[in-house]
């Protein structure tokens, strides 16, 4: 099977500083990321509780809660820039292809972040906002804030699983169970992390004379931690690829820092007295360091074998192209240069591959046309006729439309189309004929002829919905020489058959008589380019 | 290929990374740059000469300025980012590995940005009397943060117009500092003041202030503005002097497109109605009646709006058919790969077309390779709908016209694939717009299979 391959651009930065930078920028981001959900989570829960309970508004300092949201959505937002970058520069290839596997929902996010964060600040910083609306709003913020870990989590647990991708795809971008599961606890796990730490920090902020409200918050904090444990050894226990030493021992750090500081916390609340800050904060610290070191551990061992096999494969590809890029480069300097604004350029670049240099029909793509291009260098025509059909193209045909050419190159196209091929220019009579043939090619005009192309040669009715439709030949005629030849031989891929039973002196009276529709602009014969009187069509 | 496919319904790709991008621009360039450099100067001037309207002028607008630009204008800026990382990955991950160093210092610069925008915004009340010049000075910070933000952001994004060197020697340096950076950035800072003049003549117009104030308020926000206009028009000119005319010549058809380019006078003369428009809202700004700026500054503010975003769809179109020029197309396949994938297959050498569980059929494979020839612009059933542009084309000739897309069109990719893969395309394309097949995902670009329908 096809091997995926890595970017072909060189990563900028080796793999170990990409680690550490990843892991230092990935912890600034996800602390304020938990900071911003915990403080929204206790902000509504509060708010709520009070409401119902018909508290004041200040009963449980929710503006001090509320206040600092701005604050945290604001540097989670501008931190998460960061590994994001380094992530997308470091495993290009698991992360996008994890990114637009589920676009749907990543693409959401940023609609998502809009109103949740205006649903929170709007009534929290601006005024005169009553406090129905304003429960509503936040609740409303809350639930859509609670889908964006959901949705990185989503992203994460895809692109750390490479194998499970054809899987996916067979369920209909779908997670198979075994990763469903994972990606349900590893969501809870945020949820959790969140109560943790946006409880301790509004507890540390609490003044100690507002006890009561301090207690909540940390009984929120330790009930919070509680519940991770139970959660944690859920995750880790249906992990879906057993963790390698390292990310065990990380696991482990965390799990210690976080029984410590349950028991620390309990013992101080026991004694009557609140967590101090500083043992607090480190035991957090340590607490999010080792766990977040032991999930980079972990989905290292997603990322780092894919890495080996897409740098392997890169290599090959990138032999593969090298006897192209030269060319290709050649080519992209000639393109610069090339400047779509003459009529000869144009011609040349967009016409000329199907009508030929000089118009004869038979350009290089001619023969892949059951349709025939029009010889346009041995017809005559209206310029409004020739700016229809640029405009519109030709229906049923290969002759497509031009109007991305605006109407100063479309007129420099028809100059320089005049100027070499007389496209403009007087048609030609044809020589006279014996009037006995004039009257019997007046006779097939009417009884054959002018079935499709009409009495008047403008194209009978029935035959305006052909595709193609027959040419009005008051504005298009072909050189007698070319419709004779049409006549003779019909046009490929047409209603336009071939009658070469018709005598030739019939033919070329039918000729006389198309071109004479042509109104006013018949010239005697002589009247023609050289080379076109010279050369034959077909 | 290297990532499966997706493109938003209707919308498309282009539009859809467009309407979240414009909205950025306004927001930070307006609001960010322009009027908190306003808002500073105000209570700079409040502090200065001790006129209390000035400290009220900037804390009415600080306000919502900055619940706006972190709540929409910083996600929206990390939204371009979002979005474009699910709609051209390969190209983004090219960009980000070219341009790494750029982008992580300007997220240093963006980190610092928003430090001191909430450091000024929470402080406001407290660093008052002794402290209010340190207050005004930590506003003053933010400013050329923005604009030190707008520089290595600008270079990227003049980058994937005027390459310049890059393609033929890999120097960051010559990509960086390539042609159109320069005017590029003068623009955008007169941007900047532009918008952001406009917004706080908006506030100026709208709120309560006394005559003396409006007058000597208006009369200032109208020199930002008219500098702002000329610095704006010259920069212009210097930018699209700077554009190679290969690209230069389609400026005008990005904007009007086929169903409007026959009306390349009436765009002149709208153009020119925007810039007299909001000279006339200067003038409406400098004058003693209230109602004149009422009607002229938000008029002059959509003119504003619509310039800038017409600058945008300029810029963004004509790089066509590139987005690194010299090294990718826009449909995010290496210009050395188009050759190679005419002589290997393009079906059979996408892993993610291998991978899926598509039966194989002819459909299958048209609608492959339309997603990942034509997919990065033309949707089925929305904006460029290639079956409102295929109407009317045999089936032979658009297996014709695919082979030659970027001679006939310069603006459009070449086609990478085989010949057989090129009628296969086709093939499937006619058969779309004769309305012989269906689209069941038009995100996946999954037709009809049979009686199997996803």
């Amino acid at each position: 099977m096809t091997r995926l391959h890595d970017l072909l651009l060189a990563p900028p930065l080796g793999d170990g500083v990409l680690q550490v930078l990843l892991f230092v920028t990935f912890v600034m981001h996800f602390l304020f990321v938990l900071l911003l959900l915990g403080t929204a989570i206790l902000a509504v829960v509060f708010e709520l509780r009070d409401a119902l309970l018909r508290r004041s508004e200040d009963d449980i300092s929710t503006r001090r809660i509320a206040r600092s949201f701005l604050v945290h959505k604001s540097v989670a937002v501008v931190l998460g820039v960061a590994p994001l970058l380094l992530i997308q520069v470091g495993f290009t290839v698991p992360f996008f292809s994890a990114v637009v596997l589920f676009a749907p929902w990543w693409l959401s996010l940023v609609l998502l972040m809009i109103v949740a964060f205006l649903a929170f600040d709007f009534p929290e910083h601006m005024e005169g906002v009553r406090r129905g609306a304003k429960l509503a709003l936040w609740t409303v913020s809350l639930a859509v804030l609670l889908v964006i870990p959901g949705v990185f989590v989503l992203i994460l647990t895809t692109a750390e699983h490479a194998g499970a991708w054809p899987e996916i795809l067979r369920l209909g971008i779908q997670l198979p169970p075994e990763l469903g599961l994972h990606w349900v606890l590893r969501y809870l796990h945020v949820l959790g992390a969140a109560i943790v730490f946006g409880a301790a920090f509004h507890a540390i902020r609490t003044p100690a004379q507002e006890a009561r409200q301090k207690a909540v918050l940390v009984r929120w904090a330790y009930g919070g931690l509680l519940a991770q444990i139970v959660i944690g050894v859920l995750l880790y226990a249906w992990l879906p690829r057993d963790p390698e030493a390292a990310a065990n021992v990380a696991v482990a750090l965390g799990v210690t820092a976080a029984v410590a500081l349950l028991g620390y916390t309990f013992l101080r609340r026991a004694a009557g007295g609140f967590p101090r800050p500083r043992t607090v904060i480190t035991l957090l610290a340590l607490l999010l360091v080792s766990m977040l070191a032991g999930r980079q551990f972990l989905q290292n061992q997603g990322f780092l074998p894919l890495l080996g096999d897409l740098r392997e494969a890169r290599q090959e590809r990138l032999d593969a192209l090298a006897p192209h890029r030269a060319e290709a480069l050649a080519a992209y300097g000639d393109d610069l240069a090339m400047v779509h604004d003459t009529g000869q350029r144009i011609y040349k670049r967009a016409c000329a591959f199907c009508h030929n240099v000089v118009g004869r029909g038979d350009g290089p793509a001619a023969a892949d046309l059951e349709i025939p291009p029009e010889a346009v260098g041995f017809a005559r025509m209206s310029p409004a006729y020739l700016q229809k059909v640029l405009h519109e193209g030709i229906p049923g045909t290969g002759m497509p439309y031009f109007s991305y050419y605006d109407e100063a190159k479309r007129r420099r196209l028809l100059e320089y189309m005049d100027r070499t091929m007389h496209i403009f220019g007087p048609v030609p009579a044809g020589e006279p004929v014996a009037p006995e043939v004039q009257a019997q090619a007046e006779e097939v005009w009417m009884q054959t002829c002018s079935s499709c192309h009409g009495t008047d040669g403008r194209g009978a009715e029935l035959s305006r919905r052909y595709e193609p439709p027959p040419p009005d030949f008051t504005q298009f005629v072909p050189l007698p020489d070319r419709a004779e030849e049409v006549i003779a031989g019909g046009y490929r891929g047409t209603m336009m058959f071939a009658y070469e039973d018709l005598a030739p002196d019939v033919r070329h009276a039918l000729a006389r008589k198309v071109v004479a529709f042509r109104e006013g602009e018949v010239a005697p014969e002589g009247d023609v380019a050289p080379a076109q009187r010279r050369d034959r069509v077909r | 290929m290297a990532f499966p496919f997706f493109q938003v319904p209707y919308l498309g790709n282009g539009m859809t990374i467009a309407l979240n991008a414009v909205l950025h621009v306004f927001l930070s360039h307006g609001i960010a740059i322009g009027l908190i450099a306003l808002i500073v100067h105000a209570e700079w001037r409040g502090w200065r000469t001790g006129n209390a309207e000035w400290e009220r002028y900037a804390r009415t607008m600080i306000v919502p300025a900055v619940v706006i630009i972190t709540a929409v204008g910083a996600v929206t800026g990390a939204g371009i980012w979002f979005i474009v990382s699910a709609l051209a990955p390969r190209g983004l991950g090219s960009m980000l590995r070219l341009f790494f160093w750029p982008w992580f210092i300007e997220w240093m610069v963006f980190t610092l940005e928003v430090i001191v925008i909430l450091f000024y915004y929470y402080t406001w009340k407290s660093w008052t009397g002794s402290r209010k010049g340190w207050h005004v000075l930590l506003g003053a910070l933010y400013t050329p943060l923005g604009i030190l933000s707008a520089v290595l952001i600008t270079g990227i994004l003049g980058f994937m117009l005027t390459s310049d060197g890059w393609p033929w020697s890999g120097s960051f340096w010559q990509a960086f500092l390539n042609p159109t950076f320069a005017p590029q950035l003068l623009l955008r800072i007169a941007i900047c003041f532009g918008i952001g003049s406009l917004v706080a003549l908006l506030f100026i117009a709208f709120g309560r202030w006394s005559a003396s104030f409006r007058r000597e308020a208006g009369r200032f926000h109208a020199a930002v503005l008219l500098t702002s206009l000329l610095g704006g028009l010259l920069a212009a000119f210097w930018y699209f002097g700077a554009v190679p005319r290969t690209f230069g010549v389609f400026a005008v058809f990005s904007v009007l497109t086929s169903h409007l380019i026959e009306y390349e006078t009436l765009f002149w003369a709208i153009n020119g109605v925007a810039v007299l428009v909001i000279a006339i809202a200067a003038l409406a700004a400098r004058g003693r009646r209230r109602w004149t700026l009422r009607i002229a500054a938000p008029l002059a503010l959509l003119f504003m709006l619509s310039l800038v975003t017409e600058f945008e769809r300029v810029r963004e179109f004509i790089r066509g058919p590139y987005l690194m020029p010299g090294y990718m197309y826009a449909n995010e396949v290496l210009l050395a790969e188009v050759p190679l994938m005419q002589q290997r297959s393009a079906v059979q050498g996408s892993w993610w077309y291998q991978a899926s569980p598509a039966v194989g059929t002819v459909d299958e494979q048209g609608a492959h390779l339309f997603a990942q020839n034509c997919g990065v612009c033309h949707t089925i059933g929305g904006l460029n709908d290639i079956t409102d542009r295929l109407k009317g084309r045999s089936r032979d000739g658009i297996y014709v016209l695919a082979g030659y897309t970027s001679r006939m069109v310069p603006f459009m990719a070449p086609f990478g694939g085989t010949d057989a893969e090129r009628r296969i395309m086709a093939d499937y394309l006619y058969r779309l717009t004769a309305g012989e097949t269906e689209v069941v995902a038009p995100s996946r670009f999954l037709p009809t299979i049979g009686e199997d329908t996803r």
